[in-house]
């Protein structure tokens, strides 16, 4: 019977699929193209002098007060010559791990004013340039890693109100030698939902935030536990995966343990140990972070039931008391009726 | 007398009703997987001429025209110049842990002659693949709508490869374009606002 009722589900289910994935397609509808305008294709990969060479960012070390030239090759693949304008700015990541650099109309403060660059370059059609750049770490700066980026832009022409700078560009990555002090913290809050139905289990709900307190880039992944009262229904689950996050940066998740049974309160537990982004960038083990939080989880919707049954039962069992005590007075008010009605025969016989 | 009994036969039959149909559902609720695959072929010729990451824009700006605004709120709406990332690099040229991305961010709108301005969180977008051109590609995706509200569009992703090892083995061309909306409050002044969108293409 169970297995019939799931297959006419799934039946039902996959119908509604290929339904959806038929119409679906077709309701995207895609913008009018824009009349035939000029495009400009271009590509920016770090270098030496003779051109690309394999790199896909620029990563060193150095110390306070050295400086070191790196080269930036600007490809145009279109078919006229366009005139790039260079700018390097500070980078940083974002919530999604993904590496930019400020706007243009954003100032820079930190390792985007190490970079020097000159302002344009003009690239003729199908050929390349190669810009030579200079980063200089400053005698004060802090040991530890320093995102920057390079990136060679166009702006978009005419009067529309929104103007398009598009600039394709790479990261530029110092990591400043001295006392390199990984170390991250985390904070951690939980919550319990439980189901209405009483034969269905909830679900635990962990939000935590991790934060990189040290001078240089870390990767984590982060660990989360729950176990109920004396260990009961423990779990372990892993957050998603931070790749990279730079310092002073914070990162948030969250991870949800479904099929939980609300045993009346959860011990929440979660830890991360900050790991280096890469082999050549690495450090020793560091102490990991860990917080620890608690989610209430009591049985609401199984009190209720079951409070509504002792309930049902009590009133069953008062009106079954009821009941046979009435049958009782009424059996004995009978027996004496019968019993006064022979007497009063009897006293009209004799 | 009668009334009573029925009254607590009714509630009985009642909660042993809705506890038979709940104990029912939660059994019934189990999830059935299937898993489907798909046999893929490719060819790859061997390349002789090194490959290349390159981004494709058009040159020109793009205006915002007014759409359904309400009393309360007037709604402007326009087209982002298609985008394009055309990728031919071989595999191994590709660096280890290397994807490529495009990320969005405005700028708050000013008002050259009044001096006012309107805030970049005002504007959203939603991205969209272009057919042949990246769409129904799995390793190719596109950022998710971003509404005309706080935080609005920051550091927004347009346009990026989903992060697999197979996914850096497939080169080609991907296009996206983005509806933008502009929600302000009716009662903003009036003027000529320009604002400038940021497009970053990074690996």
């Amino acid at each position: 019977m169970r297995s019939a009722v799931a297959l006419f589900g799934a039946l039902l289910g996959v119908l509604f699929g290929a339904l959806l994935g038929a119409v679906v397609p077709a309701l995207v509808a895609l913008p009018a193209a824009a009349a035939e305008s000029d495009t400009v294709t271009w590509s920016v990969r770090p270098g030496d002098e003779n051109g690309e060479d394999g790199r896909a960012w620029v990563e060193w070390a150095g110390d306070p007060g050295r400086s070191r030239t790196e080269h930036m090759v600007v490809t145009n693949h279109g078919d006229d010559a366009v005139t790039f304008r260079l700018s390097s700015a500070d980078g940083y990541f974002t919530d999604t791990g993904r590496f930019t650099m400020l706007a243009s109309d954003q100032e820079s403060v930190a390792a985007g004013t190490w970079i020097d660059l000159p302002e344009s370059v003009t690239v003729p059609a199908g050929a390349a340039e190669v810009v030579p750049f200079t980063v200089s770490v400053p005698d004060d700066a802090e040991p530890g890693d320093h995102p920057a980026g390079v990136a060679a832009s166009v702006h978009s022409t005419g009067t529309g109100e929104v103007a398009v700078e598009s600039r394709v560009g790479f990261r530029v990555m110092t990591r400043v030698l001295g006392a390199l002090a990984p170390s991250a913290g985390l904070t951690a809050s939980a919550s319990y939902t439980g189901a209405v139905n009483p034969f269905e289990a909830g679900e635990v709900e962990v939000g935590y935030e991790l934060e990189n307190t040290g001078n240089t880039r870390l990767s984590a992944w982060p660990e989360v536990s729950v176990s109920g009262p004396f260990g009961l229904g423990e779990r372990t689950a892993r957050g998603a995966k931070i790749l990279e996050i730079g310092p002073g940066e914070t990162r948030s998740g969250t991870v949800r343990f479904a099929n939980a049974w609300p045993l009346g309160a959860y011990d929440v537990g979660v830890v991360a140990r900050p790991l280096p982004v890469s082999d050549e960038l690495a450090f020793g083990p560091v102490e990991p972070a860990s917080a620890r939080t608690t989610a209430l989880a009591l049985p609401w919707s199984q009190l209720l039931v079951l409070t509504l049954a002792a309930l049902l039962a009590t009133w069953s069992v008062w009106r079954r008391r009821r009941e046979r005590r009435r049958t009782a007075e009424l059996v004995a008010r009978v027996r004496q009726e019968a019993l006064a009605e022979a007497a009063a025969v009897r006293h009209h016989h004799s | 007398m009668n009334e009573k009994s029925l009254m607590l036969r009714g509630c009985a039959v009642v909660f042993g009703a809705t506890l038979l149909a709940s104990a029912g559902s939660a059994a019934m609720a189990d999830d059935e997987h299937g898993t489907q695959s798909v046999g893929v072929d490719v060819e790859i010729e061997p390349r002789t001429v090194p490959g290349v990451l390159a981004m494709t824009v058009e040159s020109s700006s793009t205006t915002l025209a007014e759409g359904e605004s309400t009393d309360l709120e007037r709604v402007f709406r326009g087209t982002l110049p298609k985008v394009t990332v055309t990728d031919t690099r071989a595999a191994e040229d590709i660096p280890d842990g290397a994807f490529w991305y495009v990320m969005g961010t405005a700028s708050d709108f000013h008002d050259e002659h009044g001096g006012n301005a309107i805030g970049a969180s005002h504007l959203g977008w939603s991205p969209q693949l272009v057919a042949g051109e990246g769409e129904g590609e799995p390793f190719v995706e596109v950022g998710g709508d971003v509404a005309p509200s706080r935080p609005g569009l920051a550091d927004q992703e347009l346009l990026y490869l989903a992060e697999s090892a197979d996914a850096n083995a497939a080169g080609g061309t991907f296009s996206a374009v983005a509806n933008l909306e502009l929600a302000v409050p009716a009662d903003v002044a009036a003027g000529s606002y320009s604002s400038t969108i940021t497009l970053s293409l990074f690996e």
